[in-house]
């Protein structure tokens, strides 16, 4: 587990599976193939979240594919809110106990409070899409952005335009910046990443790497430029 | 008549495109197969006024040729002794007309189940403003060489 040359490790944060998102077309085990084959193309893919929509299965292990294929495979789960929908990592009992997961307007200021106050990490997600992406709600409602301390600024389900209009978020108030596949079906996993600036393995990692803010948000094309600029 | 493709010669990451822009004459083509009054009517997939009037930027195309549209792809590239199992999309935005839309197929899986040579595909759609519109997935059997 090291970091790639320039000394980046890459998480895509968002991404639903068959298991849980009726939705998606993308198994886990598909996931974790695809990245083994990306890698040997070049690109570097770390691991990825798992963020199924409006639940959580505290049981689901995905240990064995982890070690199988050497990716890292952590689950959190994309809830919904009164300002879009909210990536969380590492949902402790404590904070899913607090709400009704499978709800669609949930609190977002209660969401991202209890998410830090219980060891877990809240990101709003794929900030710049209508309805659905915290910009509207701030331009168009008034809603502040208090409590919130980072966005999905690169979203893989998202066009040029949103995302766009989420860097334009990020700036204007000073929030860190994520990216994330939102894949649903395989081809799709790692096509956005967030490049971390230290090794995560476990949901631990990742919410103290959030924490810090020392990320960005990355295309997979630009983790081969990284491996191709580090071998010069 | 297309090329055939074998099993062996596919892997994971493998893939394969086509460039697509439907127009008006093609959309109403399209709709003219088998009922001939369907091009002919206003609607949404062929008047911008009436998609408008639900929330479309422009006339939109049938999910139904986007679908087609994949599946001719995918069987062009599997070559005539390939069977196409299944193909399953997802309609996640409109398409509109003249957009200039890319039609991608990855190979994202090989598998010899009960000694059946199935190839798992990934197909989407994808527009010049970076959206994929359509997304899904294609289970293909290819035949094995010798």
């Amino acid at each position: 587990m090291t970091l790639d040359a320039n000394g980046y490790w890459y998480m895509d944060l968002h991404s639903h599976s068959t298991d849980a998102s009726d939705d998606a077309g993308g198994t886990v085990e598909g996931y974790a193939k695809w990245i083994v084959a990306r890698r040997k193309k070049g690109f570097h893919i770390d691991g990825f979240v798992l963020t199924e929509h409006r639940q959580f299965d505290p049981d689901a292990d995905y240990t064995a594919l982890s070690e199988q294929y050497g990716v890292t495979i952590l689950r959190g789960a994309e809830l919904e809110t009164d300002i879009g929908h909210v990536l969380v990592y590492n949902l402790s009992p404590e904070f899913t106990r607090g709400f009704d997961l499978a709800s669609v307007s949930l609190d977002h200021k209660e969401v991202f409070k209890r998410a830090r106050e219980t060891g877990g990490f809240a990101v709003a997600a794929h900030a710049g899409r209508p309805r659905i992406g915290l910009a509207e709600h701030v331009h168009g409602r008034g809603v502040t952005t208090d409590g919130i301390e980072a966005i999905e600024q690169l979203n893989g389900g998202s066009n040029d335009e949103e995302n766009g209009r989420a860097q334009e978020l990020a700036e204007q108030f000073g929030l860190h910046r994520v990216g994330g596949s939102d894949a649903h079906f395989v081809s799709a996993i790692g096509r956005c990443l967030t490049a971390f600036r230290r090794p995560i393995t476990s949901l631990e990692d990742l919410v103290q790497e959030l924490a810090t803010g020392e990320y960005h948000p990355v295309t997979v094309e630009q983790t081969l430029d990284a491996a191709t600029e580090g071998a010069r | 008549m297309a090329e055939q493709r074998y099993f062996e010669d596919v892997e994971p990451g493998d893939e394969f495109n086509e460039h697509w822009t439907p127009t008006r004459e093609s959309v109403i083509g399209y709709l003219t197969v088998g009922n001939a009054e369907a091009g002919n009517t206003a609607s949404r997939f062929t008047s911008d006024e009436e998609a408008k009037k639900i929330g479309m930027a422009k006339a939109i195309v049938p999910g139904a040729f986007s679908m087609v549209m994949a599946s001719r792809v995918v069987a062009d590239w599997m070559g005539p002794e390939g069977k196409l199992h299944s193909i399953d999309v997802d309609f996640r935005r409109p398409v509109l007309h003249d957009d200039t839309l890319n039609i991608l197929a990855l190979v994202t899986d090989t598998l010899e189940d009960d000694g059946v040579p199935t190839v798992k595909l990934d197909v989407y759609l994808e527009n010049e403003r970076g959206e994929r519109p359509v997304q899904g997935t294609a289970l293909v059997e290819l035949p094995k060489r010798g």
